[in-house]
């Protein structure tokens, strides 16, 4: 172990093959000599190898220090929180679901957790009954019920087929994860508007005390944030490359600042065309670099063509790399490092 | 948080204060009883119920569930209700041991407890009586900053009868009270949840903006209902849950009212007086209602005012109407001991009905008082006792300081044998062959073992 750092990665479902998709966005390939091996490397970072375990295993692994890093879906984290765990990147922007609370559409007297909280104490005090939740995520269920004020209440374990349960009758709701919703509504369930438990996404995870002792752990986070920010900044931007025919750089310069959207990140690179020649009035052509927020894209082309510009091309960028990972900030800040 | 073994001189501060707090109530001729460490589930989970039944310890055993017991007050009275199923005794019995919080929110899982329970009178006499020896069992212990804050649920429950909710609703928003009491917006609070608990939006889809008859309205959800292909019921009938539909239109219907209800709530919450403005203040807030509620406030006040003739300083008394405790089953007066930092020292309440919901034919007159002793010793001024310094015999073989052992215990000695000497502090006697005892270079025949033990009490002092 001394001198590398153990990576665990999903090996299978929903977030296993959109983790290795990200990874390589990020410019981090995973490489996975066997497939029939649960281990792999990064090649850009030559100190990490790469652990493959199922989600939940990913989080045991880390908690138990196997592995000082790893990625996993939120909800396992809220569910099974180990106290050597700390999440480092909360919203890697993949594999979202949401934990919700569901109950059978037929309930259509049923439309927020006060009502569940009533039909809770008419079960108890009509049918002398508890009401019955199947779900697998008891932990983050008993919190939320309670915090509903629903303290009368079964936590039915299920395996697998939750949303039959209502319909078999060995639960009156469930409490599971959703995507799309389509399963619930297969299965005549509703998810209760004010009963998301948890929103999840694929989360990155380090141990605590490796990342407090150990400074490789922490080099090889800094050097991985660094990338998975500017990879998810750099989905947000592109850059423009445009002829603008001016006065001078100056001039231009201060027109296309004058404007947020063309200000760029520092400001707009400006340079003289080789080769052109001054038009009668004394403008020069130049050309100009910058980059635009994607979503500022049509308010951009605008003021640069009132500024003159012409031949405005356009690049995605892939990555943005900002004077130091704002995540790895925020985790020397809670780690008081 | 598992429970954490205290020092030795915290454990001692933490028996002086068990002690003292049972000597209070059995001074006020209270009896001690035993409950069970280990108690079935359903005492607390299905029956009694409340948010003690979030944080219960169980586990399964020959196909029952059962718990560590949270608190005493529900195995008491089930003891009451078994040997008096026709109430009517007069019982004050008291408690002292560990009770069990499976709590996420750091708090220790095991804390100590001592109380009392009056059962059998519910007059004020009896209410001021348990409020009384509370305060005086922590003035006793120099806690100056301690404060007794005091409300009525049964006051609160009155006021909010007035708005025409139906009785579940209020059983649902008396609950809930407790969650929103320490919210920074109670008004926002209150207000998004009765919306909650009003909505209706089926049938405004059924109804449009027109309001039709419930007859109607029925009609058209059993046709609803009729048409569902959904077999997932949930455990419910669709009679209940049109039933239900019926019932929380009738609630929406009473919308305006609702909101005064707010306006009113948020005002109350905030009630917090001397008990000398008490009654004005209260009267006040009800306005043109307060003539509803005399019978109610003088019950409220009037064991507070009793509490002078037991010494109690005003000064030290907190009117708080709304106070709410999370027990849903208390039915009176409701009360904390409280350090100026909000630290709770004791708690309690009158509890009336909860008897029926053991099995008793009827309501139970009853009231109670838990004291935290962990909490009260930590706040108490007392100093622990010096602990007297042991007495160690070391023979060899052990079996020679058995007799003299004897002798010196019957002297009221606390005595301990050993081969060697022990490294901690203790007044060391040798003991030898022909059992003759060596204290401090001296040596005294078993014969004058009354003049050793004269010198080791010497010792000890």
């Amino acid at each position: 172990m001394a001198n590398r750092v153990m990576l665990a990665l999903p090996s299978k479902g929903a977030i296993a093959e959109p983790t290795l998709s990200f990874l390589n966005d990020c410019g981090l390939k995973i490489e996975k000599p066997n497939p029939r091996q649960y281990v792999g490397l990064m090649p850009a970072l030559p100190q990490v190898d790469v652990l493959f375990q199922r989600a939940i295993d990913v989080l045991y692994k880390v908690s138990d220090g196997t592995a000082r890093l790893g990625v996993t879906g939120y909800d396992i984290v809220q569910e099974y929180g180990q106290d050597d765990v700390i999440v480092i990147h909360k919203d890697l922007r993949y594999g979202h679901c949401n934990l919700v609370v569901a109950v059978p559409e037929a309930w259509i007297d049923v439309e927020n957790m006060v009502d569940l909280a009533e039909i809770a104490l008419d079960l108890r005090e009509r049918k002398g009954r508890q009401m019955r939740v199947a779900t697998t995520y008891p932990n983050s269920t008993r919190r939320f019920l309670h915090a509903s004020g629903i303290h009368h209440f079964t936590l039915v374990n299920a395996e697998g087929a939750i949303e039959a349960a209502p319909t078999i009758g060995y639960a009156d709701i469930i409490v599971d994860l959703v995507q799309t919703g389509t399963t619930l509504r297969e299965n005549h369930l509703k998810p209760l508007p004010d009963g998301v438990i948890i929103e999840s996404q694929a989360c990155l995870i380090g141990n605590k005390s490796a990342l407090l002792m150990d400074e490789m752990t922490l080099e090889t986070v800094r050097m991985i944030l660094e990338q998975m920010d500017a990879s998810m900044n750099g989905r947000g931007y592109s850059q423009l490359t445009v002829n603008i025919l001016g006065e001078s750089a100056e001039q231009i310069g201060a027109q296309l600042i004058a404007e947020p959207v063309t200000a760029g990140l520092q400001g707009p690179t400006i340079a003289p065309i080789y080769g052109s020649k001054a038009q009668a009035d004394g403008r020069k052509w130049f050309t100009v670099t910058l980059i635009v927020p994607n979503k500022a894209m049509p308010q951009a082309v605008e003021i640069l063509r009132r500024a003159g510009g012409s031949q405005i091309t356009s690049i995605p960028v892939r990555y943005v790399y900002l004077h130091e990972s704002p995540t790895f900030a925020a985790l020397k800040a809670a780690l008081a490092l | 948080m598992p429970y954490e073994l205290p020092s030795q001189a915290d454990s001692q501060r933490i028996s002086q204060t068990a002690e003292h707090l049972i000597r209070v109530v059995r001074l006020f001729g209270y009896d001690m009883v035993e409950t069970g460490l280990i108690q079935p589930a359903e005492l607390f989970m299905t029956r009694a119920g409340d948010e003690i039944a979030d944080h219960l310890f169980t586990f399964e055993r020959g196909g029952q569930t059962l718990v560590l017991r949270p608190e005493f007050t529900s195995a008491a009275l089930q003891h009451y209700v078994n040997m008096f199923p026709d109430a009517g005794e007069v019982r004050r019995w008291a408690y002292h041991g560990p009770i069990f919080n499976d709590a996420d929110d750091g708090s220790p899982y095991q804390q100590t407890s001592v109380g009392a329970e009056f059962l059998g009178m519910g007059n004020p006499f009896a209410d001021a009586e348990v409020l009384a020896l509370g305060l005086q069992a922590i003035n006793q212990l120099g806690i100056a900053d301690a404060k007794l804050v005091i409300g009525s649920v049964a006051l609160t429950r009155q006021s909010i009868a007035q708005f025409g909710l139906d009785n579940r609703a209020q059983q649902l928003l008396m609950s809930h009270l407790h969650q929103v009491e320490d919210a920074p917006q109670t008004t926002d609070a209150l207000s998004s949840w009765l919306s909650k608990l009003l909505q209706t939006s089926l049938d405004e889809a059924v109804n449009g903006e027109q309001a039709s008859s419930p007859d109607q309205t029925a009609r058209t959800l059993q046709t609803l209902l009729g048409s569902q292909q959904s077999t997932a019921m949930g455990g419910r009938t669709r009679e209940e849950i049109l039933a239900r539909l019926l019932q929380k239109r009738q609630r929406a219907a009473s919308h305006a009212e609702y909101r005064q209800l707010v306006t009113f709530l948020s005002q109350w919450m905030s009630v917090s007086c001397s008990l000398e403005e008490a009654e004005s203040v209260i009267t006040g807030y009800l306005g043109s209602r307060a003539r509803d509620f005399t019978e109610a406030v003088y019950r409220f006040l009037s064991p507070i005012r009793m509490l002078s003739d037991y010494g109690v300083s005003p000064e030290q008394i907190i009117v708080k109407p709304a106070l709410s405790r999370n027990w849903e089953y208390y039915s009176g007066v409701v009360f904390e001991i409280q350090t100026a930092n909000g630290d709770l020292l004791a708690a309690g309440g009158r509890y009336d009905t909860f008897a029926t919901l053991l099995g008793a034919s009827g309501s139970v007159p009853a009231i109670g008082i838990a004291f935290f002793v962990d909490t009260v010793t930590r706040h108490s001024s007392i100093e622990a006792r010096p602990i007297a310094q042991p007495i160690t015999l070391i023979a060899q073989p052990l079996h020679d300081a058995i007799r003299p052992a004897a002798a010196l215990r019957a002297a009221g000695l606390d005595v301990r044998i050993t081969e060697t000497a022990p490294t901690d502090s203790t007044l060391l006697v040798a003991v030898g062959a022909d059992s003759s005892l060596t204290f401090n270079h001296q040596i005294f025949p078993l014969e004058r073992i009354g003049d050793l033990a004269f010198e080791l009490k010497k010792g000890q002092a």
